[in-house]
């Protein structure tokens, strides 16, 4: 006899959503290839300033820090 | 002028000898290499590992003569022109930016080449520095580590015609394949032929580092991947001296280069071959390519676990660069624990029971050990260089910049495989020994992450990618103007507009002491010196602080007026005493002149002074010398 089908409930939902994510973020660490599929896409405004951002305090504290040895 | 000439002839005669040594390896080898770029930097640094071992083998069997060395170098050079001219052709032909082959990679990640405004504009600026890194080169040795060991040692080798044991210099048992080099210098040259051969090793490193990258995202790329590493100050500022730490990251990138043929490219199995005889070269420079190697064994674990590559095949890989590593370099390894017990001595000599100086101790770590301490290491080592060896060792700003947006980055195939090596090595060098020119043989991955960065920088929006540019090419410029400043004040003496002894005697403090010494002491002196620098002298020189280490000989002096006794009957018939007397800077310990001076207080005419003089040195400290003559 089949077993009546159950409807899966919101947290088991989550659950399986949570298990995906986790798999896809373990694949990506693991993959080692290219991704040409990708070229034309563009990197996200927040992402990409972000990265600025970084740039930005890295490089002003570097040439602070070479200002003053320059100066000692 | 002629000094300056006879360095260029001899510079020129020594890379065209290991020109002449390599080529026929690489030959023999017979991995199809034919890219003019690949050519000359496997030949050379074959040529060099190949003639390196020879002067040890030569020395270890005390036939040291400048004959044999003279003979031989110049049958080599010849050999080098000849064989550069048989290639001459196919070398002019091939050596264009473009025309090396695109890697697969490189294909798949649809990777179009540089713009030829960006690749010359950085190569130039790559140029500039190397350029200044070259004039400072030219000027006569004045590097503290030169002048106490990288120099001095082979200067004591010759004077003995044998690699002869030291018991009072505990770096004479260290592996010494770079020392060989400059040995060959001194024979065929002087001090700044060893200076330029440092230098070259560091182009030779940037050309490394455009294979590397090559392998990656083709010739164009790779060229901006070898620029990054001569516009890194730590590098620039190495070459203009006779030290080790560039050319073992020179080594250890060829055996990566090697390594990835044979096992990512899967082309032919004597790049395994080549990849061990790489890896023996970096483990006979120095201690710290261990690291690297186990960073590599890691990875290749790693495949292993994974079953990507045929693990029958990997494991006789990994036993083949193992044999021809071991074989290249044991004879280091193998006279450390002859003579001190110890194959890596004095790491581990706690671990072994061998006595020897502490070398993993706190002072040389000055990070702690937890997980956000290291998050923390790579923007402490690029600020802070100071508390981490020294300035002149630092990274730059270049890769805290780019490393953490590779996070918005494409993969890359092959890249992955690097920085995973790349971070087992910082994690190494982060329990063990923090100082930032022990993470050169990491540089070129760095390097190569970089670019990879600079290429992805066009999926960016147009604003955030300018800014970005504008801030890399600011810290580019900055990474040019710096050796040309610090050459600056050496371009007289590099041209040949000054005297070299008259530079000396301004520049490096015991350059007096040794002059006077050189020309009143017997052949057969023998002096105990506070200061470590020891080059200049032609006499035995003993570092103090070792010695007093060994020997604890200052607990013997019981009563003022038996110190010149002990020390005669230790061997010594000079002193060389060295106080700080103001400024900042390295404090001497003061046992030596403390004891001395009590001596004379009782009887003057216990010791005798040749020379006295004060002399500002390069650290800010002001500091008297006194060359003393034991009675």
């Amino acid at each position: 006899m089949i077993a009546p089908l159950r409807e899966t409930t919101a947290a088991e939902r989550a659950k399986k959503r949570r298990l995906y994510r986790a798999r896809r973020v373990v694949a990506s660490a693991m993959f080692d290839g290219d991704e040409p599929h990708r070229a034309a896409e563009r990197v996200s405004h927040a992402k990409a300033w972000l990265a600025v951002a970084w740039m930005l305090v890295c490089s002003v504290a570097y040439f602070v820090q070479v200002a003053g040895w320059w100066q000692r | 002028m002629a000094d300056y000439l006879i360095s260029w002839i001899a510079v020129v005669e020594i890379a065209l000898a290991a020109f002449g040594l390599g080529r026929p390896i690489l030959r023999g080898l017979r991995l199809g290499v034919d890219d003019a770029l690949d050519i000359l930097v496997w030949s050379v640094s074959l040529g060099f590992l190949f003639a390196g071992m020879l002067w040890a083998v030569l020395g270890m069997c005390g036939a040291l003569y400048w004959p044999v060395v003279g003979v031989i170098t110049l049958s080599a050079s010849f050999a080098g022109l000849g064989q550069l001219f048989l290639d001459l052709q196919p070398l002019w032909m091939k050596f264009d930016t473009f025309s090396a082959p695109v890697p697969p990679a490189s294909r798949q990640a649809a990777i179009p080449p540089p713009r030829r405004w960006l690749l010359y504009s950085i190569l130039a600026l790559a140029g500039l520095a190397s350029g200044g890194a070259l004039i400072s080169a030219m000027a006569p040795p004045t590097a503290g580590d030169a002048l106490c060991y990288h120099l001095e040692l082979p200067k004591t080798f010759l004077q003995h015609h044998a690699i002869v044991f030291l018991p009072y210099s505990e770096t004479s048992t260290y592996p010494l394949l770079a020392e060989m080099w400059y040995l060959w210098a001194l024979v065929v040259g002087d001090g700044v032929t060893a200076q330029i051969i440092h230098w070259l090793s560091g182009v030779l490193l940037a050309m490394a580092t455009v294979m590397l990258g090559t392998a990656l995202f083709g010739r164009g790329w790779g060229w901006l991947a070898g620029a990054i590493v001569l516009l890194v100050p730590g590098i620039t500022n190495q070459m203009s001296a006779p030290m080790n730490d560039v050319a073992v990251a020179l080594y250890t990138t060829l055996a990566v280069v090697a390594w990835r043929r044979a096992t990512v490219d899967h082309d032919d199995r004597r790049w395994f071959v080549l990849a061990g005889l790489m890896f023996g070269g970096a483990l006979s420079i120095k201690y710290h390519a261990i690291v690297l190697v186990l960073a590599v064994a890691a990875t290749a674990a790693w495949q292993l676990v994974r079953g990507r590559t045929a693990r029958p095949s990997l494991l006789a890989g990994v036993a083949t660069v193992a044999i021809v590593a071991v074989s290249v370099s044991g004879m280091w390894y193998v006279r450390a624990a002859v003579y001190r017990g110890n194959p890596v001595y004095p790491f581990l000599s706690h671990y072994l029971g061998t006595p020897g100086p502490p070398v993993l101790r706190d002072s040389k770590r000055p990070l702690p050990i937890g997980p956000l301490a290291i998050l923390q290491a790579p923007w402490k080592i690029s600020m802070h260089p100071e508390r981490f060896g020294g300035r002149g060792h630092r990274l730059g700003i270049m890769f805290l910049m780019a490393l953490p947006a590779l996070l918005v980055a494409r993969r890359l195939r092959g890249l992955r495989g690097l920085l995973s090596i790349a971070s087992v090595y910082f994690g190494v060098w982060y329990l063990t020994r923090q100082n930032v020119r022990f993470l050169y043989p990491i540089v070129p991955m760095l390097a190569v992450a970089t670019v990879w960065l600079w290429i992805e920088l066009r999926r960016f929006p147009r604003a955030a990618r300018l800014a970005a540019a504008g801030m890399f090419a600011a810290s580019l410029m900055l990474a040019a103007g710096v050796p040309l400043l610090h050459a600056g004040n050496k371009l007289p003496v590099a041209i040949g507009l000054q005297n070299r002894d008259d530079y000396l005697l301004r520049s490096e403090p015991t350059y007096a002491a040794a002059e006077v010494a050189n020309c009143v002491l017997p052949k057969n002196a023998r002096l105990l010196s506070q200061d470590y620098r020891a080059f200049y002298f032609d006499c035995a020189v003993v570092q103090e602080a070792t010695f007093r280490r060994l020997t604890q000989y200052e607990k013997r002096v019981t009563s003022p007026k038996e110190l010149s006794p002990l020390l005669k009957k230790a061997g010594f018939t000079h002193l060389l005493l060295a106080e700080n007397v103001g400024g900042q800077g390295i404090h001497f310990n003061d046992t030596l002149s403390r004891l001395a001076d009590a001596q004379l207080a009782h009887d003057e005419a216990a010791m005798r002074c040749l020379v006295e003089y004060r002399v500002r040195d390069r650290d800010g400290a002001l500091r008297s010398y006194r060359l003393m003559q034991l009675n």
